[in-house]
């Protein structure tokens, strides 16, 4: 990987691998801890890190790196006011949101992390197995049980069945 | 695996995730129309897909950014300049400070010349007339009169007593004049550094009143580039008394071959520095 390829790796996955540790941390100067120390690392590995697939050696580095931070703090993200730092989508009904947001704070970081990967970065079952340390079939099962507790929790919040 | 009553909610988690092929999906769109009442959990999981805020951005990414090799020599190239610049500026400073303050201070480097000193009357006369600017008639009376003008120098070999020493040896010199007075028959005037020529009016033939024309500065201009001695040696032959006070003269030359040495050293200095960079 050139210097150049290296820079225009970060301008172009710096935002997203940011909102994806960002979503999982619920901590913005986190996020950005993680994110720098990712890149820091693909610098000095730069030498025998390929320019096409930089965008999943970034994120395989920061979720790792995500996992090590969540273990040691050992906080639970699940304070209102974290769910409040978290900006309004446009998308969906706002009320909906806060609670989806919620919903997807009681999942434990691997699937969390499973659902942002599949749904914001559009990776393959294989892909986030890569990423995650997991089998591609150990991601789709992980995956499954995550949306439908999404779901559940979005029926009734106050009936979640925890699987 | 066909899509029923029994399988939908994997195909609906599948097409969730975006795993289902054009085909696929437009099987599980018409599998819901045949079965309305599951079209609210198809919704529901829906739902669960996440869509990223692209609001949320990484602030400052020039932390991020690497730039090594072309920051770094430019960078060097620029600090040598700079470097080099603000010493040279600073011993300029330096140096100017020396001239304007130090006027009598500095002991005459042009010794030789001194001992050259031997003036005629009507050369002394003839140059101070040229050289005054202010005060040409009382130049060409002070040339009668005893020096008035006091050279300080590293050695005393310059007669002072020649009466029509003209105290504008200052003017003659062209040079700032030094504070130098070593004559033991001349008293020692007072140093006025910026001295007009009036005072060589009231010369006393015992006191040589200090007289540092402001002219000679002026005049001085190109001369000021040669060589200490060899001006030195023009102005003093040309004034009859060696204990004239040649501050500007004097002060100028050996000032100007201080300033330059120590010019020099400062560029040598950079030179090395730079050039090991």
């Amino acid at each position: 990987m050139t210097e150049q390829e290296y820079n225009n790796c970060v301008k172009e996955h710096a935002d997203s691998v940011y909102r994806f540790i960002f979503k999982n941390l619920r901590s913005r100067e986190d996020a950005r801890d993680v994110v720098q120390s990712a890149f820091e690392k693909m610098w000095a590995s730069r030498s025998t890190v390929d320019g096409s697939r930089s965008k999943s050696f970034l994120f395989t580095v920061a979720y790792h790196q995500m996992i090590d931070h969540i273990r040691k703090s050992k906080v639970v993200m699940m304070r209102e006011e974290a769910i409040q730092d978290v900006p309004v989508y446009t998308q969906y009904d706002r009320d909906t949101k806060k609670i989806l947001e919620t919903a997807l704070a009681r999942l434990n970081e691997t699937q969390r992390s499973l659902v942002l990967l599949k749904d914001y970065e559009g990776y393959s079952y294989e892909e986030i197995g890569e990423i995650t340390g997991l089998s591609a079939s150990q991601v789709k099962v992980y995956l499954h049980r995550a949306r439908i507790q999404l779901k559940n929790y979005l029926v009734s919040p106050e009936n979640i069945l925890e699987q | 695996m066909q899509i029923n009553r029994q399988t939908y909610e994997e195909f609906f988690l599948l097409y969730a995730d975006g795993e289902l092929s054009e085909r696929e999906r437009k099987e599980v769109e018409s599998f819901i129309e045949q079965n309305p009442d599951l079209k609210g959990e198809f919704n529901l999981i829906s739902e669960t897909i996440m869509v990223p805020d692209e609001s949320i951005v990484f602030n400052n990414k020039e932390i991020l950014f690497r730039n090594e090799d072309n920051r770094k020599v430019v960078m060097m190239r620029w600090v040598r300049y700079a470097a080099a610049a603000v010493v040279l500026i600073a011993l300029s400073i330096t140096g100017w400070l020396f001239i304007d303050e130090n006027t009598e201070k500095t002991p005459p480097v042009a010794v030789l010349e001194e001992k050259k000193t031997e003036k005629t009357p009507a050369a002394k006369e003839n140059i101070n007339q040229d050289n005054n600017i202010t005060d040409a008639g009382k130049q060409s009376n002070i040339v009668a009169e005893k020096p008035s003008i006091t050279v300080k120098r590293a050695e005393n070999k310059v007669e002072n007593k020649t009466p029509a020493a003209p105290e504008n040896t200052v003017n003659e010199t062209q040079e700032t004049p030094v504070a130098v007075v070593e004559e033991p028959e001349v008293p020692q005037p007072a140093l006025d550094p910026v001295a007009v020529n009036n005072d060589v009016a009231f010369v006393e033939p015992e006191n040589a009143p200090i007289d540092v024309a402001v002219a000679p500065r002026e005049m001085t201009g190109a001369e000021k580039q040669e060589t200490p001695g060899v001006h030195y040696t023009q102005s003093v032959n040309e004034e009859r008394e060696k204990s004239d006070m040649i501050y500007f003269a004097n002060t100028s030359l050996t000032k100007k071959t201080k300033l330059r040495g120590v010019l020099r050293k400062a560029t040598r200095y950079l030179e090395r520095v730079t050039s090991i960079q």
